[in-house]
């Protein structure tokens, strides 16, 4: 089975600060440090595990700029056979169509029976893979929290239900998933992974080698425009609580009580 | 090196690493270890099938090669999600001796099991009365194609779960010379060897009377050799050469310690950071105070100038700088770094108040660490004294 796994590279919460930028248009990008959507790590554990089992390879691409090598190098370190660089000038400040754009024409120059994207990155869009999907006019499942092989032209797919439930649905082959986390447990990145992925050379295709024309993708086809960026003021009825740990706690008991949630 | 945004691509997925690994062994699991007195071996397992033992090991023995740099990056995050213990750096240190004083048979048969996470004790000194690495009772009588053991090391990290053991034993001259020494590899569980938990009165609210462990599973033993034949090929390196040898493995030593303590240091900072915002005293956060605020302040820059010294001490060893220049930046940093760390936990402490000796802020349990990292593998007043006469030329001192 050849599989590619769309990632994304995106700010790291856990390691840096996110903070609205001195103009309002972004967060703060300097000195930031990014890594692997969270979403995207377990699609592709989910993909070298399917590989692992059933045989093929795993081909990890990312639409972006220089430093969007390192995600596609760390898939490869978790096991992905390749990486794939899509970076062009016109590629920047696409939207999600956009992105899903230069992704479809990716999926058509290679020979992909499953493309998995995670199910939302950084911005919480989610766009991508349904998109990428249509486009592609191929089958889609979202918020995939189980994969199974039937055979080589059908998967078996769970998907996660609001409320708790579960979905189990059958699905064509090619198609695009989007993989909810919790799927698996992602592998560590060994450092021997990391030894033997740091002076691969990756491929990179742009524009012209993809077919895409400049004014189907980047800023100026994006029909989704970023306008304002900010921190929202704190709604009638919230109330911060502050102090200390175990005065929060004292703080937050009394209101539950208060308002009948603690007897 | 200390400064995550400026980190490589590979740098950036050693992180990445021990991010992972600190959701999986996180420090509900060690204390459960501890209280259990177990070894935590899950968190051990992950470490060697990973390979991050052998992270500047020469690949053909199962290493990956890399720098002094990347294994201060890992052994930074190691200790700034309070992963770092003196096993690993012990580990670290045995691969590098076998790697550059080792046989070529010895590294094909040793190297790639300890990488892979077999124990691997190592014991210099003897450490019992005077601080002198080369202080040996311990001593290795040749005898056709073997050497005979005996004697006592005091202080031997993990030697009872220990795969195997380096030690240094006296094989000429006498007791405190740099000359003499020979380094040995052996099975701990050999006949005439007895390993004794070792009593160790740090006291603190998790230590556990008597065996001593520290919050990722070091534990301290006495290892008696009585008539311990060793075969000749077990000698690591040339006879009587071993001291040299140690010398020069402590100041990898040195640098990870630094580099631990440095972690260390601002994990418990960081703590007592978040706790001045938030606790809030006659209405005001006491972070805002000034007799919280400076200790703060003067704790983080003594961190920050420890890291410069560290930077300097990685950069002379990744470059194979002039032996003496090594060992004396490696030193400096050792130093640096230790007092910065003791301070910044001493500092947390009194920010904390009361709050700091409850084991669930995870600040008292650092606390043998942080202490026995001002004196392994050497006592920091060792360290003045030797710079005292090398940079000062102030007559030789009293202790060694």
């Amino acid at each position: 089975m050849e599989i590619l796994v769309c990632v994304k590279r995106v700010p790291d919460n856990e390691e840096s600060e996110i903070e609205v930028n001195a103009d309002g248009s972004d967060i703060q990008r300097d000195d930031l440090v990014c890594s692997t959507n969270e979403w995207d790590n377990y699609a592709v554990e989910e993909a070298i595990e399917l590989v692992d089992e059933h045989g093929g390879n795993v081909t990890v691409v990312t639409v972006g700029d220089d430093e969007s090598e390192e995600v596609l190098r760390r898939g490869m370190a978790m096991g992905a056979n390749n990486g794939l660089l899509l970076m062009d000038d016109a590629f920047e400040c696409s939207d999600g169509k956009g992105i899903a754009t230069i992704l479809k024409a990716a999926v058509e120059k290679g020979n992909y029976d499953l493309i998995m994207t995670g199910a939302q990155s950084d911005t919480g869009a989610g766009q991508v893979g349904g998109m990428l999907a249509a486009m592609l006019d191929y089958p889609y499942a979202s918020l995939v929290n189980s994969v199974e092989v039937i055979d080589d032209k059908k998967l078996k797919v769970g998907r996660e239900i609001e409320g708790g439930n579960q979905e189990m649905n059958e699905i064509d082959l090619p198609c695009v998933l989007s993989i909810q986390t919790g799927i698996n447990e992602p592998r560590y990145v060994t450092i021997r992974g990391i030894r033997k992925v740091s002076s691969v050379e990756i491929p990179i295709q742009v524009a012209s080698d993809l077919d895409i024309s400049g004014d189907s993708v980047g800023a100026a086809s994006a029909r989704v425009k970023k306008i304002d960026y900010f921190v929202p003021e704190l709604g009638a009825g919230a109330e911060m609580l502050e102090g200390a740990t175990e005065e929060i706690v004292e703080k937050l008991i009394e209101m539950l009580k208060a308002k009948g949630g603690l007897k | 090196m200390f400064d995550k945004s400026k980190y490589s691509v590979e740098q950036k997925f050693i992180k990445d690493f021990v991010k992972q690994l600190s959701r999986s062994c996180d420090y509900s699991y060690f204390l459960e270890n501890m209280k259990n007195e177990e070894f935590p071996a899950e968190y051990w397992a992950i470490i060697g099938e990973a390979g991050y033992i052998g992270i500047i090991a020469p690949e053909e023995y199962g290493g990956t090669s890399f720098h002094a740099e990347e294994l201060t990056v890992f052994m930074d995050n190691m200790a700034r999600n309070t992963l770092a213990s003196y096993q690993l750096m012990t580990q670290i240190v045995c691969c590098e001796l076998l790697t550059e004083f080792g046989s070529e048979n010895q590294k094909k048969e040793y190297l790639p099991e300890i990488i892979d996470g077999k124990l691997c004790s190592l014991s210099t000194s003897d450490l019992n009365e005077c601080m002198n690495l080369f202080e040996m009772n311990v001593t290795a009588a040749k005898k056709e194609k073997t050497y005979t053991l005996n004697g006592t090391k005091s202080y031997v990290f993990g030697a009872r779960e220990a795969d195997k053991l380096i030690i240094a034993a006296r094989t000429a001259n006498k007791d405190c010379e740099k000359e003499g020494i020979s380094l040995f590899i052996l099975d701990p569980k050999a006949d005439g060897i007895e390993v004794t938990p070792k009593e160790i009165n740090i006291r603190t609210t998790v230590t556990l009377d008597p065996e001593f462990m520290t919050i990722t599973g070091d534990t301290v033993y006495e290892v008696r050799f009585t008539n311990v034949e060793i075969p000749a090929e077990n000698m690591i390196g040339e006879e009587n050469m071993g001291g040299q040898y140690v010398q020069e493995a402590s100041d990898l030593f040195m640098i990870m310690m630094a580099t631990a303590a440095i972690g260390w240091g601002d994990y418990v900072l960081d703590k007592a950071v978040e706790h001045a915002k938030r606790r809030v005293i006659f209405e005001e956060p006491i972070g805002s105070y000034q007799g919280v605020q400076h200790p703060l302040a003067r704790a983080k820059t003594d961190l920050e100038l420890a890291k410069l010294a560290v930077t300097r001490a990685v950069t002379a060893y990744q470059n194979k700088e002039d032996k003496d220049d090594i060992s004396v930046y490696a030193s400096i940093a050792k130093y640096a770094a230790t007092e910065a760390s003791y301070t910044a936990f001493d500092v947390s402490i009194q920010t904390h108040g009361g709050y700091s000796a409850d084991r669930e802020t995870g600040i008292i349990t650092l606390w043998p660490m942080v202490l026995l990292s001002r004196i392994i593998p050497l006592n920091n007043d060792v360290i003045l004294e030797k710079y005292s006469e090398a940079a000062l030329g102030l007559p030789e001192g009293a202790i060694s």
